[in-house]
């Protein structure tokens, strides 16, 4: 019985990680594919040990085009990335202060209309808001890209309101009595509390941006602005030379930031999304 | 509570600016600022002005002209445009369901409470968390070409490889795969879900000698059907939205059967300069997603199980 | 497609090429200006002029190695005009008209901008340069009128040509001869073609044509028509098409099909994977033939590394128009909101004139227009750039007209379809006769 129990037990470990490197293999073939030749990765060799470590490949990749390095397209990624997840942070914090802990009219229509917001595909707003931007003037600036998360997004809002729902109404009440207003509320006790949730809402929105593709590649033209996103597309673009090696060091350059932030915040990030689908 | 009201309103003409500032009203709509600001600007003026786009010609560089329903009926003649619905609807149907029963079979399976399950967790959840992104896109195109790591693979089981992106019946194939790879955030709310099944329900079961399949089907499934009814509303809206999976590897192709409506949208609106036609497109779209969201919300009734209720 | 027909002087200056391409001997007149080094002729006259700080912006699109050579001529030019200070824009060939279309609504466009056959969509941006060339700021005095007019729109200088190019086919002749195929001429038939890249395929089992480009249902198709005679879109009215007979085109998509369904081709999903010249078949021996301009052959014969040759397009035999032209890639044009038109055009003037620009830009955008620029550079050529030369020079001989590609707004979209066309006849799923009607019923549709 103990033996048929254990043995279960192995066999079990044994298909989750079999199934578990299946998951992983194409990833860890790109990270492998950033040190071999370009004939190893266009033949399709299944091995994840390069034949030759070439290194270079992460020095020629991070030369880029033009003289622009990869540098300057890292340094704009992190550059949107910060923004967009401060105004997010700022805004959504905000947002969800007013509808979870203040009573007032029309209250429950903004709520519901923040609701709705979650179901409109991008692509019905992406036309309209881009012809705004092109009439003021500013396509091919990072403004578009970095403003509307001043706005606040429904999938955060909607995040810290079900995480302030933890926060016990006392300590507002208590906070009223020693003199605060709603506004020294908000700074004072809901903020510094709702750590946890500004966490998880930042990490998810930083990568959700470091990831962007689209809104760059409609809004940035200039290689100058370029994000890692449309660089590395370049890579594979018809009009440059296509170094796959090049182009796989970058594109495992790429995922560090998203890899490094996994592996601080793993927690914060599942109990995020679990909260979204369970409360949702 | 009616006294206070009284007392309030007798009370409003002496408010300092202060005060006035600190009623509920005021700092409501204070602090929903940055929302209905947003809501106005970056919403409800922009649908407004693609729906009325959607009735003209417009190419950005002259202003536009009312056509009235002359997109509509374009797209109605348009082989391209019913093709791509008819692509982006076997997409949907396809990697949808196959996502969530690997995102439900995965969380069931790594709820066991045996060391490790964490971290396997997490490996699971890894290609999800960096599937969006332009490298992955490019790497996954690298693995189906004819010589790629799977047909390498398929050949070492002693199959032929196949043809994936020659042939119009197979590209759509690679890129459904891609899709159903990454069931992580389907998994990880299913876990959620899963953990808060109270344990005298399975207790009961067990009690009454159900076997771990019976468990499983008339316990777990139905406990957790909400869960499966939010995951599966969320992942077809976004299915419906794919876009840059077709535009890194296949760019629509061969002969247009990986050509998603989002796709063919981007090509109107960036790469012709049709916004008009682009605009009247995207209604389409956004009535798509919203019929068929409607649709399962109105068969869920039939069998989603809330336990309160 | 608009051709100018200016076979008779052209073929005076290409013979001109011809004739000194041996010694520089029998050469004053055009190396004179480049005793001093290009800029400084006119540097003298721009200079009292703009003698302020101006500032200017200089956008294109490319690739890498335009990117690259382009940034460092703007360095040296604003090296010898301090006073002027050039910011660089550089986009890639979406990105480019994305940005473009931005700046024309809002009346900003650069003052130096890179357009191409698409110009008419643009006109009114467009500073007519007639007098800026008149008082000396540009200097046209070593190139022919010819060059001129290809972008001269009913007399107003719209731009200016930053090279000439040539559509072709560059071959292996080492692999025709071992698969025993005709060696092409400069007159060969389609049908010709297609034996050759059979035979090759069923002899050495590679493809016997790689590509044509990834927009073959646009240069490829209204080139294959042009040969008969018809153009595609009607020179001058955008809502017109130039033919009303679309069986012409039916021998394009069945010579294509027969070649892809044969195996002598790629199909369309092997056909993406090939995306940069570099990265042709060909370069690795996989194909006999592929199609390039004859600014890219440079590049695919250095990639390749063994004696590559290159061919006009092929045509419809006796009678029909030669198989390519000469075109201009795209030219340098002036935008009317600039503040500082005569600091633009000295910019131009440098880019067209100075040999040391040249020298750095290497042709890259097709051979220069400037005859003291082309000798130079062709004196210097190695076998390779030699082999683009003898091309547009044999062509300019053979009497193939220049011209300006004319297109309309509605070009990108009817290509786009002509391509996925292309892939549904490879797959059997329509006829090359319905696809032929389906093209002409979409075209005309989208124009209306």
């Amino acid at each position: 019985m103990a033996n048929k129990r254990n043995f279960y037990k192995v066999l079990y470990h044994v298909l989750v990680v079999f199934f578990g490197f299946i998951m992983v293999y194409p990833v860890l073939w790109m990270i492998s594919g950033s040190l071999k030749t370009n004939l190893e990765i266009a033949t399709g060799a299944l091995t994840l040990v390069p034949r030759y470590w070439l290194w270079e490949n992460f020095v020629n990749g991070w030369q880029g085009f033009a003289g622009i390095t990869f540098s300057t397209f890292f340094g704009n990624s992190l550059y949107l990335s910060i923004f967009t997840t401060i105004g997010t942070v700022i805004s959504c914090s905000l947002v969800a202060y007013s509808l979870s802990r203040i009573r007032f009219r029309g209250r429950s229509v903004i709520f519901t209309l923040m609701l709705s917001t979650m179901m409109i595909p991008a692509q019905v707003i992406l036309i309209p808001q881009f012809i705004i931007f092109h009439r003021l003037g500013l396509v091919g600036t990072f403004v578009p890209l970095i403003l509307p998360s001043f706005f606040g997004a429904a999938f955060f809002i909607f995040l810290m309101m079900q995480f302030m729902v933890s926060i016990p109404k006392e300590l507002d009440e208590a906070a009223i009595v020693d003199g605060c207003n709603k506004y020294t509320v908000f700074t004072r006790i809901i903020f510094p509390l709702l750590k946890p949730a500004l966490v998880t809402t930042a990490i998810i929105q930083f990568y959700w941006a470091w990831d962007n593709f689209l809104g760059p590649l409609i809004y940035l033209n200039n290689p100058r602005q370029f994000t890692v996103s449309l660089a590395l597309r370049m890579f594979a673009d018809t009009a440059s030379v296509t170094d796959f090696g090049a182009m796989f060091a970058m594109s495992t350059l790429s995922l560090i930031p998203v890899f490094v932030m996994f592996l601080l915040f793993n927690k914060q990030l599942v109990d995020g999304i679990s909260t979204m689908g369970l409360k949702g | 509570m009616k006294t206070i009201a009284v007392e309030e309103t007798v009370v409003k003409r002496k408010l300092t600016f202060g005060q006035w500032m600190n009623t509920d009203t005021v700092a409501g709509y204070v602090f929903a600022l940055p929302f209905i600001v947003g809501f106005l600007a970056m919403m409800a003026v922009p649908m407004l002005l693609s729906f009325y786009y959607s009735f003209t010609d417009f190419n950005m560089l002259t202003s536009p002209t009312f056509i009235g329903f002359d997109n509509y009926v374009r797209m109605w003649n348009d082989m391209r445009f019913r093709n791509s619905v008819s692509v982006t609807f076997r997409f949907v149907f396809f990697s949808v369901p196959v996502r969530l029963v690997f995102g439900l079979m995965l969380a069931y399976v790594l709820t066991r409470k045996t060391k490790g399950v964490h971290f396997y967790r997490s490996i699971y959840y890894l290609p999800t968390l960096i599937g969006g992104s332009i490298a992955v896109a490019l790497v996954w195109g690298q693995l189906f070409q004819n010589q790629g790591v799977i047909n390498v693979m398929l050949g070492a089981f002693g199959l032929d490889g196949v043809n994936w992106f020659g042939n119009p019946n197979n590209a759509l194939w690679p890129l459904i795969f891609m899709s159903v790879w990454q069931f992580g955030s389907s998994m990880i709310i299913f876990a959620a879900g899963l953990k808060d099944i109270p344990e005298t329900y399975y207790e009961a079961a067990e009690i009454d000698g159900a076997n771990k399949w019976r468990i499983f089907f008339s316990i777990t499934i139905p406990c957790l059907t909400p869960i499966i009814l939010y995951n599966l509303v969320m992942q077809t809206i976004a299915a419906f939205m794919t876009f840059t999976q077709a535009f890194i590897i296949t760019g629509g192709g061969p002969a247009d059967s990986t050509n998603f409506l989002a796709l063919y949208i981007y090509n109107h609106a960036f790469n012709w300069f049709n916004m008009g036609y682009a605009s009247a497109m995207s209604w389409v779209l956004l009535t798509m997603v919203g019929v068929s969201t409607a649709f399962i919300m109105w068969t869920s009734k039939k069998w989603t199980f809330y336990a309160n209720e | 497609m608009k051709k100018i027909k200016v076979t008779a002087f052209l073929l005076a200056t290409m013979l001109f090429i011809a004739a000194c391409g041996g010694g520089a001997a029998d050469t004053p007149a055009a190396t004179t200006p480049t005793d001093t080094g290009g800029g400084t002729t006119t540097a003298n006259q721009a200079e009292p002029a703009t003698g302020d700080q101006a500032n200017i912006r200089v956008a294109w699109w490319g690739s890498q190695v335009r990117h690259d050579r382009t940034m460092e001529v703007i360095n040296m030019f604003m090296e010898e005009y301090p006073h002027i200070s050039v910011q660089a824009e550089f986009y890639d060939p979406d990105g480019y008209w994305i940005a473009l279309n931005t700046l024309a609504v809002a009346g900003d466009v650069w003052d130096v901008f890179q357009l191409g056959s698409n110009f008419p969509i643009y006109r009114d941006n467009i500073l007519v340069l007639n007098d800026l060339i008149a008082q000396g700021h540009i200097d046209l005095s070593n190139t022919s009128q010819d060059f001129i007019d290809i972008t001269t729109d009913f007399g107003d200088v719209v731009g200016i040509s930053n090279g000439v190019n040539a559509w072709g086919i560059a071959y292996d002749p080492a692999m025709f001869e071992a698969a025993g195929a005709t060696l092409p001429n400069p007159h060969w038939t389609w049908w010709e073609f297609e034996e050759a890249a059979l035979q090759i395929h069923a002899e050495l089992g590679v493809w016997g044509m790689s590509q044509f480009g990834n927009n073959p249902g646009g240069p490829v198709l209204t080139q294959f028509m042009f040969q008969q005679g018809i153009e595609f879109w009607h020179p001058t009215d955008t809502s017109q098409l130039g033919f009303d007979d679309p069986s012409v085109m039916v021998g394009f998509f069945e010579m294509w099909r027969n070649l892809v369904q044969a195996g002598a081709a790629p199909d369309p999903g092997e056909a993406m994977l090939i995306t940069d010249i570099e990265g042709d078949p060909v370069v690795t021996g996989d194909a006999a033939m592929t199609y390039v301009a004859s600014n890219q052959f440079i590049a695919l014969a250095n990639a390749a590394d063994r004696p590559l040759r290159m061919v006009p397009l092929p045509s419809h035999g006796p009678g029909s128009e030669l198989g390519s032209d000469i075109v201009s890639s795209q030219m340098f044009s002036i935008a009317n909101n600039s503040a500082h038109p005569e600091a633009a055009a000295a910019f131009i003037n440098f880019f067209q004139n100075s040999i040391a620009a040249n020298e750095v830009l290497q042709g890259e955008r097709g051979i220069p227009i400037m005859d003291h620029v082309r000798y130079t550079l062709q004196e210097a050529a190695d076998p390779i750039i030699a082999e683009t030369y003898a091309f547009i020079t044999m062509l300019g001989e053979l009497g193939a007209g220049t011209g300006v590609i004319l297109g309309n707004p509605n070009q990108g979209e009817v290509e786009d379809f002509a391509n996925l066309l292309l892939d549904q006849v490879v797959f059997d799923m329509i006829t090359p006769e319905q696809a032929a009607q389906q093209l002409f019923d979409f075209a005309q549709s989208v124009i209306n």
